[in-house]
Parts: C-alpha cells; sequence; structure tokens
C-alpha cells in the first residue's frame, strides 16, 4: 500500500516517493506545472550543458489523465467524509482525500494537509498525524519548499515510536532522498534511499524497493555513472517483474531507456521505450506513453529514421495536446515536420511547422521556440533555398540567447546556417556561425568519448564485482565457522573476527585500486584504439585506388590504341583522297571522305570513353564532400563491375571469370534525368568495388579447386521496389556469385571491422564495415548477405529513393 | 586465305577493314570477325576448312583466347589452322603459357600493323 508520486527530469526520469498510509493501497502519478522551475533549469545547465533536451515537456503532463482518474476518486471520497461517523475515521479519509488531491493541484493539497494535522494532534490520533506531516513533506518538496519539507521529515524522525513500525522511518528516509534528489544533491540523496532500502530489504518491504532503486539509479545516471545506473534500474525491473507491478515497471522502462540512449545502446533503448509503450497503454499511464513517444521521436532523429520520428512525433503531439500542454506538443510538431521535410514532402512540413511556431511563440519557452524556428530553417534548408533559412535559424538562436544552454541539435543548426551564408556569399557571417558549430561538435564528441570509455569499462567493471561478491561470500562462510568454533574458545573469536573483518577491508581498498587502475589504462587504450581505426580507414580508402588503378590502367589502353590507329588510318586516306580529287574520281574520293569521316566519329567516341574513366577515378580519390547527387545507379553498377574485373584480371593473369548485368530500365534516366536516385556517388561505388571485388574473389578462389565443367560467374541485379503500402519506394542492388560461400560460423561477423578472411597484409577487414557504415548511416539503407558453403554468395543492398 | 579475328572489341572490325582495304580491295586477303571465344568456335565449325589463320585476343570475358586456342590445337587436328594470339605488353605470363599450347605466333598490344601485315604476306607466300 503505498502511494507512489512521479514526476520527471531531464530527458523525462521519474522520481517514485512513497509514503505509507494505513488501509490504502492507490498508485497516482504525480505532476508539476508546466512551467521551467528554477530550480529545474539549474538542474540541467550544471550537469548537461551540450546535449540538453527539450526537458519542460516533462513536468506537467500526467495531470489530465490522472485527474480523471482522481476527480471520480475525490467524489467517492467526499461521500464517505460526510457520513464518517468517528473523528479518527474522517481524518483517515481526508489523508486520503489529499493523496488524491497532490495530482490535481499542490497547494489544496497543502492547505488541507495543515488542517488534518492540526485536527489530529488535538484529539492525539498517532498514525493520523504521521500520515498527515508525511504527505506534507512530499507536497513540499514538489512545491519546492524545502525547509519546510526538511522541518517536518526532523520532526517525523523524533516522533516517530522506535521500532513500532519501521516502514514509516523507511519513508521518512524515502522522502529525504526525494527532497535532495530534486534539489540535485545526489550524495545525500544516496545516503538516505541506501537508509531506506536497507530498512526495506531487512523487512521484505519489496513494494517500496523497486522505486527505491529507481530514485536511486536516477542519482547515478545524473551524475555520468552509467554501470551503477544500470544496475539499480534492472534490479528494480527484475523487482517490479516478480512483483507483477506493471506500473512500477513502465517506469522503471522509462528510466531505463534514457540510461541505455545515454551510453549509446540505441537498440535496447528502443526495445525498452517500446515496452514502456505497451505497458503504459495496458496501465492507462498516458504520461509513460507521452514520455516514451517524445523520447523515441528523438531517438529515431538521431538515427534518421524520418517515418518513425513522425510517427511518434505525432503521437507525441496529439497526446500533450490532451494534456493541454502547448510546450510537448509544439516540440513534437517541430521534430515531426523536420521528419516530412527529409522525405521530401516540403508543403506539409512547413504547414506543419506553422502550426508549432505558434504553439511555441505562446508557451514563452525559449527551448521550444528555438527548436520550432530551427526546425522551420532545417524545412528550407534541405529545399536549398539558403537566403529563406536564414532569418528562422537567426531567430532559433535568438531565443537561446543568454541563457547558455544548447538545445538538440544545436551544433547542426549552426553548421547548416553557416552553410546557407556561404551559399549566399556572405562568407564572414559563414565562418563565424562554422567556428560555433565546430565548437560544439569538438564537446559532444568529448562526451562522447567519456560514455565510449564508460561502456568498455562496464564490462570489466561488472566481472570485478562477481569476484568481489565471490570474495565476500567466501568470507561469510567462515564468519559462520569461527562463530561456531568460538563457542568453545571466547576470547580467540574477537580476534579472528577482527583479522578476518581487516583482510577483507584490505582485500576490497586493493580491489578498488585495481579497479581504477584499470579503468585508466582501459580509456587510454580506447583513445589509441580510435586514432589507430581512423588511420586504417585512411589506408583502405588507400587500397581500394590502389586496386582501381591498375584496372584503370587496363581500361585506358584500348580506347587509346583505336584513337591512334584510326587517326593515323586517317591521315593515310586524306592523302589517297587527294589523289583521288586529282585524278578527277570524285565518286572514289567521296567514299573515303564518308570513311574519314567515321573514322574521326570512332576517334570521339574512344576519346571520350577514355575520359570517363579518368574522371571516374579522379571522382573516387577526391576527398570526401559528404553530398548526395542524383545518379545513374545502373551506370554506376557497370562502371564499378568492369573497374573490379579489369583491376583483378591486370593483377592475376590467370583470373577468369564471367560477369553479367541485369540492369531495370526504370531505374535508367531518361533525356529529363528522371529515374536517377540520390546518393553518394563515390561512398557507394567504393561500397560496389568492395563487394565485386569480393565476388571475384571467391570465384577464383574455388576456380583453384573446382573442375574442368565450373564456370565462375558474378552477376549484378537492380531492381525498383514500388512502395507498399506507406513504406518508401526502394531500390534494390543485388551482387551474385557463384564462389565458396562463406561458412555459417563466419557470416555473422563479415560486417565487423578488422574481420578478414583473406591471407594477411592482402586486406584491412575494413571494406565491408566501411560498406556497411555507408549503406546502413549515411544513406538509410540496409544490407544484408546470404550465402550457402560451396554454391555461392548474394549481397542484397537497399536504397529508399 | 581466310582469316579470322577474335576480339571482344567490336571497332576491331572497322580497324581491319581500314587498315587492309588495299589487300580486302585486292582479293588478296579476306576477314571473318568474331567477338568472343565461343563465336570464333562456332564460326570455325561452320567454316572448316575456309580459315587459315585465327588472330586472336586473350583477354575476353567467357571463353579466353588461352582456351580458345588450347581446343583449336586439339579439336582441328588435320590440319590445325595457324593461331596467332594478341598479347598485353609484357605479360610473359600468358605469353609462355600460349607457347605451351602451340600458337604459331606472337603480337604484342598495342598491334603493330605494319610488323603483322608483313607476317600475313609472308605466311601467305609460303
Amino acid at each position: 500500500m503505498f502511494s507512489c508520486e512521479i514526476f520527471a527530469l531531464e530527458k523525462n526520469i521519474y522520481i517514485h516517493t512513497q509514503v505509507t498510509i494505513h488501509n490504502e493501497n492507490i498508485c497516482f502519478a504525480f505532476g508539476l506545472p508546466s512551467q521551467l522551475s528554477p530550480r529545474m533549469t539549474k538542474f540541467k545547465t550544471m550537469l548537461f550543458p551540450v546535449r540538453l533536451k527539450i526537458s519542460f515537456l516533462v513536468f506537467c503532463t500526467v495531470l489530465v489523465c490522472a485527474t480523471h482518474a482522481q476527480n471520480n476518486k475525490l467524489d467517492s471520497l467526499n461521500q464517505l467524509i460526510a457520513k464518517a461517523k468517528t473523528d479518527t475515521a474522517r481524518i483517515n479519509l481526508i489523508n486520503k482525500r489529499i493523496s488524491a488531491l497532490s495530482t490535481i493541484n499542490l497547494d489544496s493539497a497543502i492547505y488541507y494537509g495543515l488542517q488534518n494535522l492540526k485536527e489530529a494532534q488535538r484529539i492525539k490520533f498517532y498514525r493520523g498525524e504521521l500520515n498527515a506531516r508525511m504527505k506534507l513533506a512530499a507536497n513540499y518538496c514538489f512545491k519546492g519548499n524545502y525547509d519546510a519539507a526538511r522541518e517536518d521529515l526532523a520532526y517525523l524522525e523524533k516522533f516517530i515510536i522506535p521500532g513500532k513500525d519501521s516502514s514509516d522511518i523507511s519513508d521518512v528516509y524515502s522522502n529525504y532522498g526525494l527532497m535532495y534528489g530534486i534539489q540535485s544533491k545526489y550524495d545525500s540523496s544516496l545516503k538516505f534511499y541506501e537508509k531506506a532500502v536497507g530498512i526495506n530489504e531487512r523487512n521484505g518491504y519489496t513494494d517500496k524497493l523497486s522505486s527505491n532503486y529507481s530514485n536511486i539509479a536516477i542519482g547515478y545516471q545524473q551524475t555520468g555513472n552509467y554501470p551503477m545506473a544500470l544496475q539499480y534500474q534492472q534490479k528494480g525491473l527484475k523487482l517490479a517483474e516478480k512483483r507483477n507491478d506493471e506500473t512500477d515497471e513502465a517506469y522503471l522502462l522509462v528510466n531505463l531507456a534514457n540510461t541505455y540512449e545515454d551510453i549509446g545502446d540505441t537498440l535496447k533503448a528502443e526495445q525498452a521505450y517500446l515496452k514502456a509503450v505497451k505497458l503504459g497503454i495496458k496501465k492507462d499511464l498516458k504520461n509513460v506513453e507521452l514520455y516514451a513517444y517524445t523520447n523515441l521521436s528523438s531517438l529515431y532523429t538521431n538515427l534518421k529514421k524520418w517515418e518513425k520520428t513522425y510517427e511518434f512525433g505525432m503521437k507525441a503531439a496529439e497526446l500533450g495536446g490532451a494534456f493541454g500542454d502547448q510546450g510537448i506538443k509544439a516540440a513534437s510538431l517541430s521534430k515531426a515536420a523536420v521528419a516530412l521535410a527529409n522525405q521530401n514532402k516540403f508543403e506539409e512540413a512547413v504547414n506543419l511547422d506553422r502550426q508549432a511556431i505558434l504553439l511555441a511563440d505562446s508557451s514563452n519557452q525559449p527551448l521550444n521556440i528555438s527548436q520550432a524556428y530551427a526546425a522551420m530553417g532545417a524545412i528550407f534548408f534541405l529545399q536549398k533555398k539558403y537566403t529563406e533559412a536564414i532569418p528562422f535559424y537567426e531567430k532559433n538562436f535568438h531565443a537561446l540567447k543568454g541563457s547558455d544552454i544548447y538545445g538538440e541539435g544545436t551544433g547542426n543548426s549552426y553548421k547548416e546556417l553557416s552553410e546557407c551564408y556561404e551559399k549566399t556569399g556572405n562568407y564572414s557571417k559563414a565562418l563565424a556561425n562554422f567556428k560555433i558549430a565546430a565548437d560544439i561538435a569538438d564537446s559532444i564528441k568529448r562526451r562522447e568519448n567519456i560514455r565510449k570509455a564508460t561502456e568498455l569499462s562496464m564490462n570489466f567493471e561488472f566481472e570485478k564485482k562477481q569476484e568481489i561478491q565471490a570474495a565476500e561470500k567466501k568470507k561469510q562462510d567462515e564468519i559462520a565457522q569461527t562463530k561456531q568454533t568460538a563457542l568453545l574458545v571466547g576470547l580467540i573469536l574477537t580476534a579472528i573476527l577482527a583479522l578476518v573483518a581487516l583482510n577483507g577491508y584490505l582485500h576490497k581498498q586493493r580491489a578498488n585500486r585495481l579497479l581504477l587502475l584499470q579503468q585508466q589504462k582501459t580509456e587510454a587504450a580506447l583513445a589509441e584504439l580510435e586514432a589507430a581505426q581512423v588511420q586504417l580507414i585512411q589506408s583502405e580508402k588507400m587500397a581500394s585506388l590502389g586496386e582501381l588503378t591498375a584496372g584503370i590502367a587496363h581500361e585506358i589502353q584500348n580506347p587509346l590504341n583505336f584513337v591512334n590507329n584510326f587517326s593515323e588510318i586517317s591521315n593515310e586516306l586524306i592523302d589517297e583522297m587527294n589523289e583521288e580529287l586529282n585524278d578527277g574520281n570524285f565518286d572514289e574520293a567521296r567514299s573515303i571522305s564518308k570513311n574519314i569521316k567515321q573514322n574521326l566519329e570512332k576517334i570521339n567516341h574512344h576519346g571520350k570513353r577514355a575520359d570517363a574513366i579518368v574522371k571516374g577515378m579522379l571522382m573516387h580519390s577526391r576527398k570526401n564532400t559528404e553530398e548526395k547527387t542524383p545518379t545513374d545507379i545502373n551506370a554506376l553498377c557497370d562502371e564499378y563491375l568492369r573497374l573490379s574485373y579489369y583491376g583483378l584480371r591486370a593483377k592475376d593473369k590467370s583470373f577468369k571469370a564471367a560477369k553479367e548485368l541485369d540492369m531495370d530500365d526504370s531505374l535508367t534516366p531518361d533525356a529529363e534525368g528522371n529515374g536517377k536516385i540520390m546518393i553518394n556517388r563515390q561512398d557507394i561505388g567504393r561500397v560496389l568495388l568492395n563487394i565485386f571485388n569480393n565476388a571475384f574473389y571467391a570465384v577464383t578462389e574455388k576456380g583453384k579447386t573446382a573442375g574442368e565443367d565450373y564456370k565462375p560467374l558474378v552477376s549484378a541485379q537492380t531492381k525498383k521496389i514500388a512502395p507498399l503500402q506507406g513504406a518508401q519506394a526502394k531500390v534494390e542492388i543485388t551482387i551474385k556469385d557463384n564462389g565458396n560461400g562463406i561458412p555459417q560460423n563466419i557470416v555473422d561477423k563479415i560486417f565487423q571491422p578488422f574481420f578478414t578472411t583473406k591471407p594477411t597484409g592482402e586486406g584491412t577487414g575494413l571494406g565491408l564495415s566501411l560498406a556497411y557504415d555507408i549503406i546502413t548511416k549515411n544513406h538509410n539503407g540496409a544490407i544484408s548477405v546470404k550465402s550457402k558453403e560451396g554454391e555461392g554468395t548474394v549481397f542484397i543492398i537497399e536504397l529508399p529513393v | 586465305m581466310k582469316i579470322l579475328v577474335v576480339d571482344d572489341e567490336k571497332d576491331i572490325q572497322t580497324l581491319f577493314e581500314q587498315r587492309f582495304r588495299r589487300e580486302i580491295k585486292g582479293h588478296e586477303m579476306e576477314f571473318a570477325f568474331a567477338f568472343s571465344g565461343e563465336e570464333a568456335l562456332a564460326y570455325i565449325n561452320k567454316h572448316e576448312h575456309e580459315v587459315v589463320l585465327i588472330l586472336s585476343d586473350i583477354n575476353m570475358p567467357g571463353m579466353s583466347g588461352l582456351v580458345l586456342l588450347e581446343k583449336i590445337k586439339h579439336l582441328y587436328a588435320v590440319p590445325p589452322p595457324i593461331v596467332m594470339m594478341i598479347t598485353a605488353y609484357g605479360d610473359s605470363e600468358n605469353y609462355n603459357k600460349a607457347i605451351q599450347l602451340g600458337a604459331d605466333d606472337f603480337l604484342t598490344k598495342p598491334v603493330d600493323f605494319v610488323l603483322l601485315k608483313e607476317k600475313l604476306k609472308h605466311i601467305i607466300h609460303v
């Protein structure tokens, strides 16, 4: 029996608090008014100066759903209070009524709390007074009146009769934890929560433990200790699952998802949010649903999954609107609008973001306003309407001025604004904005590194902890044995105990020191690894350039031979034509001139062919510009299949294989260029080259052992796939070989960095891993592989159109 | 005297027809063209006794020039036509392999047509 009061912190985290009240078993949600309270602002700017989420949207939203339920409850409580026969029964009922009121109006909850407290004191009703004061303390915390809360809690510490009901004292400690937690004083908060946990664990009050764990985790999460936060959240979740408490489970899942997001595990974060949504719907926890939708929309924005960003953004906007919170609605609409623009639905995007701007302006919250204007800037930017984009970006930064906080995507907005200025010729402003963007990117990268280091050290710490736990268990066994012996030899007992304890203490200290040292080493190793990786990626690029060069030399030789031959012949033909003219044989001369013309056409054709090859090579070696251009994907496949083929043939004279192309005509551009798809030509070319090279390598390897009948074949196929029910249209490129295939046990690993089956020195092992990044991260596509040992391999690349 | 030229580059036909325009006009030489090893074999099957000399590139998709050479020398025993191979510059590996398979002569790319013409005339007059 407890009431569970919740409100959200940065990134929609919940704090639970429990207040035990006799014969009452309700759980309800508590919300704060929607304005950014001063202490929350401080909270954020202190801890996360850079990746601040749009947090004001989280304080308010439970009100409506809770109100609906609580109003019914209040009605029935009012009836019961009117009929109450004794003073004590009435005081108990009023206390229940205060719990219900807390979610609707803090001021009235405090007012009635004070009255009920007076009444209970007048008739000296111990339980009534205790409950009234406990509720007052919690409500003061949420109200921000910490002095009053502290006074009440200190009073309760003395008031509670020792040993009478230890769950009361655990509630006092939990409330202390809450009070300090809200003020970002995590050390103190942790100390009190641990006291509460101690009592609850000893007495088996499991109904309180999961929310205790959840709140402890918040402190760790906010101070960047993600391993500990995860540990507590998982512990709480396990407990909630065991107790079948789906409400606690839903809240914990939202917070757990946040931690996962912080350590960069987006997949687990996504799963946890989705599960929270499911439970939220089942238990009618609208606030859980809302926060999960909001955070999912941000998560998908980061992943550039625009359809999902839109879907969840609109869901969050709808729910936020239903709660009457314009802030959350505006922020969600902005996200949805950007998602639309990224799907080239510009008109709809502009209309949607106009709504967002209207709402944001009226909400008067800087982060909100900034996000809505930045979204409009991005919508114009995506259409390359740079002049129109500039005022919106500027307005977005103007809204943030003086608040020394950054919203999500602020760095990107500066980068885009800089590009807008560059395109419109204002270079000094372009440079100034570029510098700001670079500064923000630097500071984000620093955080990113810390997070990666944490992730790496987590596994290590976990193992260490298990070791320590094992050591402690062993120690406890020893103590038990010693106790038995001590029955016989009383004095020796104390000595042994002391020694064991000292030993345990020293052991723990040593383990801690070792742990710290190892963590430092891990961090240093990580930094080195990252530097090495950058170098390796560069050398992979150079290696693939080398592979290309051999193919290009061969490719270029044939057209040049034709150019030379046809020009020589033409020279001879002109002499012959002149002779015929001198002899008066005009028909003969005319026929020769036809040949000369034909030769000149051939010279031109082969000259262009050579030119295209050289251009292709230059394009490959050029620095990556990260720009997507309309591209004829059929021509690109053809070009790289040939380059790969001739490259390998130039290197290995015994190389023989057939190549086959099956291209979808609808992808071959018409005169106006329809049919081209937006891709980064150079990057996709690199991916194709890599897969073709692997395919030819596989058939060559098989050719070394297969019989005469074996016909090595590498084929490429393109296919346009029409959109299926709202999904995006896409292009599918299938590359097939009939080589040796990939053994089942390594097929899952081929996209991992540094994985290679080629002999040392032949491959960097980065080719397919780069390909994977290019397709999935830069192009939002998918790459998959199917292989049967001995029969061949099929790579399938999907690119959205 | 019929000469079969085998190469996957189609413009090779125009090139030969112009380089040897006088010889063709004077019916000194007659050329046929095939654009792959498979096509060449089909042509030889059809015109077994007409073809006296085969001039083949080595690097071709599908059946390579070396496989074609091997087949011709084995299948058409009495008497096998003369086969000249065209190899890329400095490609000693293919050169050795072609000798081993019984190639009668070699040309290196880029083809020196003055030299080729002399060789062909020599073969015809012998």
